[in-house]
């Protein structure tokens, strides 16, 4: 094993503590959609939120209190995540943090770029523009742990969560830091639902696309070779057509397994877009009898995020005797596919 | 256990930067000490304080289409980080990457200004669609590789203004845990004008000259460029020989006055590469020219290598945020292998005791190196760069 999970933490449509989650995707059950109205065409498109009082002691954290959003869900998932893996301080200065987003701290990013177009150049916020970096996050994150060792921000689409993963483990093979926080987080805003419908990506009732979604996923990695962690990690492959998308997904699942015995339990990144077809054709092809568990069925579609989701729920399956193995992929709309295999040491006959 | 930092070899690079498009033009410049601060001409900056930055040379879309000719249709920053790549490739022929890791903070944030204005103005639906896939900040990578045939994965840091050095170091780290063996890792920035618009209302910006440690400081100017390293485990003249990171936790914006911060991330970045801070013979400085920034990094520099030169490039070149430690990484490189030390312009009077390498270039054989660099959020970062007979 690579590096074990010593602690999980997430924030989604379904609440924030692990087992109600759990629970609602083994029941294939759906979070109740809210409606975003687009002040362009007064159009309302459905999206998952996180329930109101989810976040509510983070949001009132001093330096946190004029954050964005997105940092409430990143810093509440790390600290259950951390709070669960039972690390003390001295711990958590020798841990690093590597944070996933695929789409930032869009909401002050639209509302302070509506100011210059509006009010003019020089009318910008200072208390809003800190909070547009990608990695504002991250460094929430950092103050609130206590963390001094590397802290980076990794951008991308879904698989930009398993290069966080690999990277982690690359922090922590070369010794630069004992534990690793691993977090991803997404809000939502008009704008981003807007981008991802007009991509044709994201659901506006007329076609069959996902349901975009906010929440936080963060894991702590560690060193060690017991438990449930991570057995193999696979960088992935850059495609440039959907058609190529299947070959690279084919390369990359052939050489992934080739690393591992067998796997019981597939963890999908199926959202209900059109880049779910290469991932279902490589399945039926590569793993014609693991069980298989979707996510984004119950969650809805947090790019980034939803990947770090697809891991804590590998872990939780893993957990309940599904079996060893469980094999987490994710192909992302900027034309990448990643992977890994999750182990539970204790199922290993 | 900590694993002991090899020796990454730089086995070719490539820059572009308001300097120069191309290490040939960079290094003249370089040498000369030109300020390529100018005035403003991509955006309207009526209301701003500051009206000038570094910007790249307008013939670069004819560099770059002359590279490849759908390039012309390409975001700036994906032209900028096509010439560098290319750059970097010419160097080393056949070089095919594991992984390309680069880092940036805009992103595509020009296109994105774009999409809000046409949404928000009633454009028609098609000339702002066509924007939203551009808008990832992977994408002027992924055209940019698409031209040499690459698979790699593409990893994108953003570590605000220490993008481009953390990216740099990330590239190590997997070189050093053995997840990779070659890397094509740098930064890339366009300027734009809600970044523009954000360190302004932030008043971070000045409306005079960008004079880094100066006593009469008042501010930075913004910049862009890009610039490209292929890094593998081998022989070259040139090499990464330590990297160091460091999390100051004090504010989003500011650093920790002590300098905590700056100063952790390099020592651990002379401990990496075991290398006595004593024997450190040029500081290419992150050296914005704000009266903090300033401050904390000289209290820095002070403490570990009271006595090695230093000078900040971004006097003459702005502040190229996510690109700007690969950019000036790159500068060391050019430095260690023409030998000669690259100015701090408009550097009027001291404030810290420093070796500041005033206005002038200075002729000097040197062999290491260290490349500063530090963002918002507290990220710090350093890279030690080697030239080896």
């Amino acid at each position: 094993m690579i590096a074990a999970i010593d602690g999980m933490g997430w924030v989604t449509p379904f609440g924030r503590d692990l087992r109600s989650t759990w629970s609602a995707i083994r029941q294939r059950s759906q979070a109740q959609p809210d409606f975003l109205t687009s002040p362009v065409d007064g159009r309302r498109l459905p999206v998952l939120r996180v329930p109101n009082d989810s976040v509510k002691e983070t949001a009132a954290v001093p330096r946190l209190r004029r954050s964005s959003v997105i940092s409430h869900l990143a810093v509440s998932a790390s600290v259950d995540a951390v709070a669960s893996a039972r690390m003390g301080p001295e711990a958590l200065k020798r841990t690093g943090l590597v944070f996933a987003s695929s789409d930032g701290g869009v909401v002050y990013t639209r509302k302070f770029f509506a100011e210059i177009v509006e009010r003019g150049e020089g009318a910008g916020s200072p208390l809003l523009f800190p909070e547009t970096v990608y990695n504002a996050p991250a460094s929430h994150i950092a103050a609130r742990l206590g963390l001094e060792c590397e802290v980076l921000t990794l951008v991308g689409d879904a698989t930009a969560g398993l290069s966080a993963v690999q990277t982690a483990c690359d922090l922590i093979a070369a010794g630069e830091a004992g534990s690793c926080v691993v977090a991803a987080a997404q809000e939502l805003d008009w704008i981003t639902c807007e981008a991802y419908r007009r991509w044709g990506l994201i659901h506006d009732g007329n076609n069959s696309a996902c349901v975009f979604s906010e929440g936080a996923a963060a894991i702590v990695l560690t060193g060690r070779a017991d438990g449930c962690g991570i057995s193999a990690t696979h960088p992935g492959y850059s495609f440039s057509t959907e058609v190529e998308a299947e070959k690279k997904l084919g390369t990359m699942l052939a050489e992934l397994l080739h690393r591992s015995s067998s796997i019981d339990l597939f963890v999908s990144s199926a959202s209900g877009t059109r880049f779910d077809l290469p991932e279902r054709r490589c399945i039926a092809k590569h793993l014609p009898a693991a069980r298989i568990v979707a996510p984004k069925f119950s969650l809805g579609e947090s790019f980034a995020c939803s990947t770090l989701q697809q891991i804590i729920t590998g872990v939780l399956a893993l957990e309940e005797s599904v079996g060893e193995n469980a094999l987490v992929v994710a192909t992302g709309y900027n034309r990448q596919v990643a992977g890994l295999i999750l182990t539970h040491q204790d199922r290993a006959a | 256990m900590r694993v002991p930092f090899p020796r990454i070899a730089i086995s070719g690079f490539g820059c572009v930067s308001p300097l120069g498009i191309g290490l040939p033009s960079t290094v003249e410049n370089l040498r000369h000490s030109r300020d390529s601060v100018t005035p403003v001409r991509l955006f309207a900056v009526d209301q701003c304080l500051a009206k000038t930055a570094g910007q790249v040379d307008e013939s670069l879309r004819e560099v770059s289409t002359s590279i490849v000719a759908r390039s012309k249709r390409w975001t700036r920053a994906a032209q900028m980080i096509l010439v560098a790549m290319t750059e970097a490739l010419e160097a080393k022929p056949r070089f095919v990457p594991d992984c390309i890791v680069i880092g940036t903070t805009s992103g595509g944030m020009s296109l994105g200004e774009q999409f809000y204005r046409s949404l928000t103005s009633g454009s028609p639906a098609w000339s702002a669609t066509r924007k939203v896939r551009a808008y990832a900040p992977q994408e002027p990578v992924m055209q940019a590789m698409s031209l040499f045939g690459f698979a790699s994965p593409v990893r994108i840091v953003s570590n605000a203004c220490a993008s481009g050095t953390s990216a740099l170091g990330l590239a190590c780290e997997m070189i050093r845990a053995g997840s990779a063996r070659r890397v094509l890792a740098g930064g890339y920035d366009a300027l734009s004008q809600l970044v523009f618009a954000g360190f302004d209302c932030l008043r971070a910006t000045t409306a005079e000259k960008c004079r880094p440690f100066d006593a009469a400081r008042t501010g930075l100017s913004l910049g862009e460029g890009a610039a490209v390293f292929c890094l593998e485990k081998e022989d070259s003249d040139l090499s990464v020989t330590g990297y160091g990171s460091s999390a100051d936790n004090h504010h989003l914006t500011q650093p920790h006055p002590s300098g905590s911060g700056p100063l952790t991330a390099m020592q651990r970045a002379l401990e990496s590469a075991k290398a006595d801070p004593a024997s450190v013979e040029y500081i290419n400085a992150h050296g914005t020219g704000t009266p903090l920034n300033d401050a904390s990094e000289a209290r820095a520099i002070l403490a570990l290598c009271p006595n090695a030169p230093v000078s900040s490039t971004k006097s003459m070149t702005g502040h190229a945020l996510g690109a700007a430690g690969a950019i000036e990484a790159a500068f060391c490189c050019l430095a260690l292998r023409e030998e000669f030390l690259p100015a701090n312009i408009n550097f009027t009077q001291s404030e810290f005791p420093l070796d500041i390498v005033a206005n002038r270039t200075r002729p000097r054989k040197i062999r290491r190196v260290v490349s500063n660099s530090f963002g918002f959020g507290g990220a710090n970062a350093a890279v030690v760069l080697e030239l080896h007979s």
